[in-house]
């Protein structure tokens, strides 16, 4: 790949800097070149498209968040609670099960949402085309996720990954004595990372979405310019993407650091075997809803939303390195 | 041990913390309701249950009926299923909430009296008299009536005839075998066919070792809410855990914790694999509908063998009315039909337990189904035969099923020995019960 | 993964070219098209079970793992529709009406913060963007409890409102982000281009910005369907009522962990209950392919 090549396609889609002959609604650079009216009516106009979410957030959003922090301090059950400190905080320094699910929980992550990513990536892009039966295959590809955390999942799963199913008769006919692989806590977490990356469904869409609004005329402007198939699709495809592919990163970290309803497929949400397979909202869950402990299950909800806040704020800061953007902003 | 708290100190003490403003204040106010239902209240209740669609339907039938005998009152039925049920209840109660009537259980009921969200039932007009003193006890609580039983149960063995016959092996006589019988018996029907002897779910079942315990003449709890077996009696229990699957009687570990997550229908028992499994009389029913066929009942091994008889009769389910309800009277009026009405047993009959009024036990037994007369006659067999009744659960108890399923694991998978085992769940039990 | 760029990453028009050149490329597609076929069986395995089980009769739902039931139990899904306290159609309804109800919300207020956050510059921005964020990183549980108390306060339990109004305020972070995303990867040429011919920030958004973001719009709606539909928490908190439960409430009551479960009727209303999703899925996908490609950018 030649740097004549990049050079074709990249100052086009960073080059939206306003061209110097356009007087464009007050462009970051330029903020004295414009009126000053223009400021102001852009503040406004922000203000307005951003009204329902502001009052969303003032009135249903934060008031619970603020509470729930508030609740960390305290013993609260069942409607009372009374200010405990930071006891919630200092208790969780001393829990075995929580460092264990901590963990559980940032493996899950960490291992589960690149393939997945791979996977909703590598299936966008091969179901990206006009070809007949294409909408038949992603309607298809997209099933597992509509059926979200359904009893049939878990009975297929089971039926797969069991002692006697369909892995273990296939390792037999090699002569591997297989084990039951859902069950066991070495493996199990295992077999929940591949449902993960199984439904990659919803990830999939979102790059088939992203994929359509890239703009043709860059994929003609590199035909022009001599590129391949190859070279267009490093050049022109995945730079284009990348903030699709940036959002779905941040997205499914999130979401799986929030992992719930995958446990009872294998564990009807005990976190079993043996914790093999507790989430943090798993035990959180455990603690305020069966051990009736809300005040503790809050100060685990912080401690999860800080360690997502990090990774997210490392992804946002990492993200000025490989994500380009349209508007150059 | 955390304290109910009517007192609405609380919230001053929340108010002067003073982090929140508005966002909270709605919050404090749930907390600080101590006011419970007034005497002239509004005729409107919110009555809860959970069940599947047959008992929802006879159910919404049992309302129709007290209807129409009872003009001025309303009721908003809310159906569920037994997990969501309790999410469900949790937030409203906290909420300040609660449902007027609710169907409760025996794991939480003690929770949520203590957290102060259930109205003691001596002050409702219901109608006890019919009711034994020893089922009564198990819905009190310092001394008050948190819940009043619908009906009870007993633990069983469940055997599928067929499979016992076709590997070749006895059925044994449950009035004279031992613990080690049931290891030779289940090992033996392992060997005689596909079929695996027991399946392993119900050894994690705290209830079941409670009566192992019994036998030994100890018990899961004390009256005075602490521990009531000695470790000797635990480590007896995990060893013959173990025992039983070096002798082929119970699944390979990963298999047992498969069937687990399975749930009760996808049991070996229920789905023709599995020779026998220990189950509350209240769910023969439902097994013999997957399997298809019809299953024996035994009583536990050990009842004649040890120093005295371990079973004991467990309510199933409870009535309750929330503290806060806006119609007690009616409230009560509702359990009280609930409870003693021929409009409701006709319909309810042994589904939600064989009934906890005597007097209407004696009456429904020849309309009962057949799986509901098999459990009805297991408990007539023996009744004559019991010891007195467990002691009440402490509060916090209801942590102890989790425990000891997540013990028993460790145990399965090797993480932990016998006596490794029993610390730990000793030890997690009195964290969770607060002794 | 380079292999496979090479014919995958052009769009249409080049593969259907390389299409006509020969044999070899035939047994390339035949391949292609085996591939998918098989992995396509991996994915929709355990519908063709629920499909099986919601004919068998109860006995063989568990017993017996083949797909072909031994006897076609039709009941399960006449007896499934009408054995809960409301006929199935009713669920159906009133999940459709939160459904409906949240699509707009959801369509209407997200694009419009969305558009707020990738193109307007006002004061705190950033902050906002991250307390945006922020919103979506509690689990649902312990916010649960204030929130229900504070639509308990306002009356609102046992209504919609608690389901919808949220959706009207953008309260789904993960929306807005996706469209900042999408509005964000948009050329600001078109902007500057709408300002010139006169448009306002309401007419760049409502005819430069929403046409250009279709696939996002129809991404939203699909996901907003789907996930309402299946949303099964928050309304089992805040419908208590009988006469106001959904279908993943409905579908609830078939089950008793400890007792009766009613596995043919649960099956058989499980396949109606994928019947709207699925329908909306196809049709809304092909608003994800059609898109703009073609069209929007001149």
């Amino acid at each position: 790949m030649t740097d004549n090549d990049v050079a074709v396609v990249r100052p086009k889609q960073r080059s939206s800097g306003p061209p110097p002959e356009t007087a464009a609604p007050a462009p970051p650079p330029a903020p004295k070149q414009g009126r000053g009216t223009i400021r102001t009516r852009e503040r406004w106009a922000a203000l307005s498209f951003m009204s329902p979410w502001i009052i969303g957030l003032l009135a249903i959003t934060v008031g619970p968040m603020v509470a729930s922090f508030y609740l960390s301090f305290t013993d609260y059950s069942l409607g009372y609670g009374e200010w405990v400190g930071g006891e919630n905080y200092a208790r969780m320094f001393e829990d075995p099960r929580l460092a264990n699910a901590v963990q559980v929980t940032a493996v899950y992550t960490f291992v589960s949402v690149p393939l997945q990513l791979a996977a909703a990536l590598f299936l966008a892009i091969v179901l990206d085309r006009g070809l007949r039966g294409m909408s038949f295959y992603r309607s298809v590809f997209y099933l597992p996720s509509l059926l979200g955390g359904s009893v049939a999942i878990a009975i297929m799963w089971r039926q797969i990954f069991g002692t006697e199913g369909l892995v273990n008769q296939v390792l037999a006919i090699f002569g591997v004595q297989g084990q039951g692989w859902v069950s066991h806590p070495d493996y199990a977490l295992g077999t929940l990372i591949i449902l993960h990356v199984w439904t990659f469904g919803s990830p999939m869409i979102i790059f088939l979405a992203g994929l359509r609004q890239i703009p043709t005329m860059y994929y003609e402007a590199a035909k022009v310019d001599g590129a391949g198939p190859v070279r267009r699709f490093f050049s022109v495809t995945i730079p284009l993407l990348t903030p699709i592919i940036f959002f779905n990163l941040v997205l499914q970290i999130i979401n799986s650091f929030q992992s719930f309803t995958q446990a009872f497929i294998i564990s009807s949400g005990k976190g079993g075997p043996a914790d093999s397979t507790m989430f943090l909202t798993l035990y959180l869950y455990d603690q305020g809803f069966t051990q009736f402990d809300m005040g503790y299950a809050s100060a685990i909800a912080w401690l999860l939303l800080a360690i997502i806040a990090i990774f997210t704020a490392l992804n946002f800061l990492m993200s000025k390195f490989w994500v380009f953007y349209g508007d150059n902003d | 041990m955390r304290k109910p708290n009517p007192s609405g100190v609380s919230r001053r003490t929340l108010a002067k913390a003073g982090i929140f403003g508005a966002a909270a204040a709605p919050l404090l106010a749930a907390c600080g309701n101590d006011g419970g239902g007034g005497d002239d209240g509004d005729g409107e209740l919110d009555f809860w249950w959970w069940g599947s669609d047959p008992r929802h339907e006879y159910t919404q039938k049992i309302i129709d009926a007290f209807l129409a005998k009872n003009e001025g009152i309303t009721i908003k039925p809310s159906p569920n299923e037994f997990d969501a049920y309790w999410d469900a209840l949790n937030v409203s109660v906290s909420g300040n909430n609660a449902p007027d009537v609710m169907q409760q259980d025996d794991r939480y009921l003690r929770d949520y009296a203590d957290k102060n969200a259930l109205l003691a039932l001596e002050d409702l007009d219901v109608d006890l008299s019919n009711i034994e003193e020893a089922t009564l006890k198990t819905g009190q609580f310092d001394g008050k009536t948190y819940g009043i039983p619908t009906g009870v149960n007993a633990f069983a063995l469940l055997v599928n005839p067929a499979i016992v016959e076709a590997a070749g092996v006895a059925m044994p006589d449950d009035t004279a075998w031992s613990w080690e019988d049931f290891l030779t018996f289940t090992a033996a029907v392992s060997a005689g066919g596909d079929a695996i002897g027991s399946s392993g779910l119900s050894l994690s079942n705290e209830s079941l070792f409670n009566v192992f315990a019994r036998q030994k003449g100890e018990s899961l709890y004390t009256d005075e809410g602490t521990l009531g077996f000695t470790e000797g009696t635990m480590n007896e229990w995990w060893q013959l855990v173990l025992d039983l699957q070096a002798a082929g009687g119970i699944p390979e570990s990963s298999q047992i914790v498969e069937y687990a997550a399975a749930g009760q229908d996808q049991s070996p028992l229920a789905t023709g694999t599995g020779a026998s499994e220990f189950y509350w009389t209240n769910q023969i029913g439902a097994i013999q509908t997957v399997l298809g066929s019809d299953l024996v009942l035994l009583r536990p091994p050990g009842e004649f063998t040890g120093s005295q008889t371990g079973l004991f009769l467990k309510s199933a389910m409870f009535w309750s009315a929330a503290r806060t309800t806006s119609d007690k009277a009616a409230a009560g009026k509702l359990i009280d039909f609930l409870l003693n009405s021929d409009e409701s047993l006709d319909l309810m009959l042994g589904d939600r337990g064989l009934p906890a009024n005597i007097a209407q036990r004696e009456r429904i037994l020849p309309q009962l189904p057949a799986d509901q007369k098999l459990g009805a006659d297991f408990i007539a067999a023996i009744t004559p035969d019991l010891s007195e009744g467990p002691a009440v659960p402490p509060v916090g108890s209801g942590a102890a099923a989790d425990i000891m399923r997540g013990v028993y694991e460790g145990l399965l998978f090797g993480s932990a020995t016998v006596e490794e085992s029993t610390a730990l769940f000793i030890e997690q039990v009195n964290t969770a019960i607060g002794a | 993964m380079a292999t496979t760029t090479e014919t995958t990453a052009a769009p249409a028009a080049p593969a259907r070219r390389r299409a006509q050149r020969g044999p070899a490329i035939g047994l390339k597609r035949f391949v292609f098209h085996l591939a998918l076929t098989v992995a396509a069986m991996v994915m929709i395995y355990p519908l063709l079970w629920m499909l099986s089980a919601s004919f068998k009769p109860i006995d063989e739902i568990f017993a017996d793992p083949g797909l072909i039931p031994s006897t076609w139990v039709w009941s399960n899904y006449s007896e499934g529709w009408n054995a809960l306290p409301h006929p199935f159609e009713k669920y159906i309804w009133n999940s459709m009406v939160i459904v409906a109800g949240s699509i707009v919300g959801n369509l209407v207020s997200c694009s419009m913060a969305a558009y707020a956050f990738a193109r307007l510059r006002f004061p705190l921005r950033g902050m906002l963007f991250a307390v945006m964020l922020g919103t979506i990183m509690l689990p649902i549980h312990v916010v649960i409890i204030p929130q229900y108390i504070l639509f308990n306060n306002l009356g609102w339990v046992d209504t919609f409102w608690p389901l919808i109004v949220p959706k009207l305020l953008a309260t789904d972070a993960f929306f807005v982000f996706l469209m900042v995303q999408f509005i964000r990867g948009l050329p600001r040429e078109l902007d500057e281009a709408a300002s010139i011919d006169g448009c306002g920030y309401w007419g760049t958004y409502l005819r430069i910005i929403m046409p250009l973001c279709m696939p996002a719009l129809a991404t939203t709606a699909i996901f907003t369907f789907i996930w309402t539909w299946n949303d099964f928490y928050s309304q089992l908190i805040y419908l208590r009522d009988v006469d106001l439960q959904t279908v993943p409430l409905a579908l609830r009551l078939f089950m008793d962990s400890t007792g009766t479960t009613n596995w043919g009727a649960l099956f058989a209303m499980s396949i109606v209950a994928l019947g709207p999703i699925f329908g909306f899925f196809l049709a809304g996908q092909r608003y994800l392919v059609r898109g703009i490609a073609t069209t929007g950018i001149k």
